[in-house]
Order: structure tokens, then C-alpha cells, then sequence
């Protein structure tokens, strides 16, 4: 399943459009999913959350988080493809 | 030890290099959109956002319709008969307002236009308590203007705008005070907003409050905004903490006024 593109790219989709469709802890719980898959998606994601709503003076605090989760999403990722290789 | 080449690996790698690339640079074209052209931006979420309430809408209802048809059509009913309890409540307020004003000889303040403008997004759509509505400069909104939901109750502030849209701050939004009111004697307080449209405040112990006084905020006059549902007592606090209900629900707002 780690190893299927179509899944990887599907679920980067999803979370890419996820923050103009639905409430944003779903948006959150799909982004988390979708960076064990590809990790760079968590930051998009949190960028558009901000983009689209936050403040003009606000902290961006979804795209840190985003940020955040790439980061250990790219740790998973890099396990999970390690232990598939070997 | 040392991994042969392999092709589809490197491949492999070139693609997900590929995607990185992509999708950093489709998000600084988004930021850079936001930053310059704003309304550029609003008009490419707009059918996303539309798209999203008609899904909310058709799964609320398609739920709805699982539930036996004759629950479904006494509460119709029920409703049908209290909308026009209130209807007959309002035209009677309205009535006597006028009395008192002919009697006391002093004219209704003239309020100034107000403006009606959709709502694209709300929370939990939106994380930050704000509200982005479908109406902006060019349509005789300014920034720090005061927004209004159904019954004139006040519900937050035009935060920034753009030609066609802005973005709307709640009062409830985290850490935003707000003066008031509670009950009849109309004692003072300071609403804390606690997201989701609640909001949080505190009074001496021994204050004569309880659950289910309704709580004011300034608009003209004191409007009711919600109700107390809880109260918290600490003993090692000098203060109750209120936990207060408003009467707007912002999950469902579809339009709001703002004042021009």
C-alpha cells in the first residue's frame, strides 16, 4: 500500500483541497495522513488553511503546524520506506 | 554495503523531487495571489466553498429524510406555529414602541444603511472564528465596521476587506473581549471569546446570577447575545466563571448585515 503512487497522489489531493471543503480538524486528521505519503503536502495544506482564513496581523499558526507535520510525516516516510526496502 | 543503481529507484526519486517542486511553487503563487490580488484569490475559492456548503446542505438533509416522516411533520408544525406566535409578539412590540415614541415626542435614531452580504465561509470550516462574506470595499465596506447577524445582534468586526469580499472577526474569537451585560439588573461584565461562538467571563462569588440569565452586549442599546448554561465555582477563587451560550448560531449563518 506505502509503496502504491495512486494512493500517494490521491490523498495529496485530497488534503490540498481539503481545507475549502471541509471543517479543519478533518483537514487536519487528512493532511496527517497524507504526509506519510509525501510530506511537503502538510505544508500546502496549512498554508491555504491561513491563507484563506487567518488575519492579516495573525501568526500563521496552521502553516507552522503544517510545517510541523511535514517534518514528522518525512520521518515516517523515510522509515516506512526503509523497512519496505529492506 | 553498497546499493547497486537501480533505475526505477532513481526514478522514483526524480518524481517525488518533481512534487516537492510543485507543490511549493503552486503555494507561493497562491501567497503571492492573496498578497496582491486578493479578489483574484476569493474568486478561485468562492466555487469550492460554494460546492462545500451544497455538500454540508445535501447530507443534513439526506439524514434528515431517514427519520420518519410524520416526526418530521409534526415539528413543521410546531415551528410553523411558533414563527407566527413571534410574528404576532413582534408587530405588538413594534406597535408600543411607536406609542411610547409619539408619547415621550422623540424621534428613532436614524441607523444609516446597512449592508447585506452572503457568507462564502464559516467556522468549523474556517479555524480562526472569522467569517469571509461575499461583499467588500467596493460595496461600501470598511474595515473596523460593526457585522450583525439575524435580529440585529452583533457578532464581530470587518477585520480587512478587498473589493469584493473581506473577512469578517468574531466577537467570540479567542482572547477578544467584549463589555456587557447580565440578567435584569443588568450587572456589568467582560465576555472573553472562547471559540465556536462561545464566550467565557467571571463575577464576584455571591453575584445574584444563575443559569439561564440572558447576557447583553452594547448595539444600539443592550442586545441579547446569548445565555449563561454553566457556572463554574472554584474555592480558591474569589470569582464564578460563566460559560455563556450565544443565540447566534455562526455554524449556520448564511448572510449577515454590516453596518456601513
Amino acid at each position: 500500500m506505502f509503496k502504491n503512487p495512486y494512493l500517494s497522489i490521491f490523498l495529496s489531493i485530497a488534503a490540498s483541497i481539503a481545507p475549502l471543503f471541509f471543517s479543519w480538524p478533518y483537514t487536519l486528521m487528512l493532511s496527517i495522513l497524507a504526509a506519510v505519503f509525501f510530506p511537503p503536502i502538510a505544508i500546502f495544506t496549512g498554508l491555504l488553511l491561513d491563507l484563506s482564513y487567518a488575519g492579516h496581523a495573525g501568526i500563521p499558526y496552521f502553516t507552522i503546524l503544517g510545517c510541523g507535520i511535514a517534518v514528522a510525516g518525512a520521518f515516517v516516510h523515510q522509515f516506512l520506506k526503509t523497512r519496505i526496502m529492506s | 554495503m553498497k546499493r547497486p543503481f537501480s533505475p526505477k529507484h532513481n526514478r522514483s526519486s526524480v518524481g517525488y523531487v518533481a512534487g516537492v517542486v510543485v507543490v511549493l511553487a503552486v503555494g507561493f503563487i497562491l501567497l503571492l495571489l492573496r498578497i496582491f490580488l486578493p479578489d483574484a484569490f476569493i474568486s478561485l475559492a468562492a466555487p469550492f466553498w460554494k460546492a462545500g456548503t451544497a455538500m454540508d446542505v445535501g447530507t443534513g438533509n439526506w439524514f434528515t429524510g431517514l427519520t420518519h416522516g410524520s416526526s418530521l411533520a409534526a415539528q413543521n408544525q410546531m415551528l410553523s406555529s411558533e414563527v407566527t406566535t413571534l410574528e404576532n409578539e413582534n408587530a405588538v412590540l413594534t406597535a408600543r414602541t411607536q406609542d411610547l415614541t409619539k408619547l415621550l415626542g422623540s424621534q428613532p435614531a436614524q441607523t444609516g444603511g446597512a449592508i447585506v452580504a452572503g457568507i462564502l465561509a464559516r467556522p468549523p470550516l474556517s479555524p480562526y472564528d472569522t467569517l469571509v462574506v461575499a461583499a467588500g470595499a467596493q460595496d461600501g465596506i470598511s474595515k473596523g465596521a460593526e457585522v450583525f447577524a439575524q435580529g440585529g445582534v452583533p457578532i464581530g468586526t470587518v477585520e480587512s476587506t478587498s473589493a469584493h469580499s473581506a473577512t469578517i472577526h468574531l466577537l467570540s474569537t479567542p482572547n477578544t473581549t467584549t463589555n456587557g451585560w447580565i440578567g435584569n439588573d443588568r450587572l456589568a461584565l467582560t465576555l472573553t471569546g472562547t471559540g465556536s461562538g462561545t464566550f467565557s467571563s467571571s463575577l464576584p462569588k455571591n453575584t445574584p446570577i444563575s443559569v439561564g440569565d440572558t447576557v447583553y452586549i452594547p448595539g444600539p442599546g443592550a442586545i441579547p447575545m446569548g445565555t449563561v448554561t454553566r457556572v463554574d465555582s472554584d474555592p480558591s477563587s474569589p470569582n464564578d466563571t460563566l460559560h455563556i451560550q450565544p443565540l447566534v448560531n455562526i455554524f449556520s449563518l448564511t448572510w449577515v448585515t454590516i453596518a456601513s
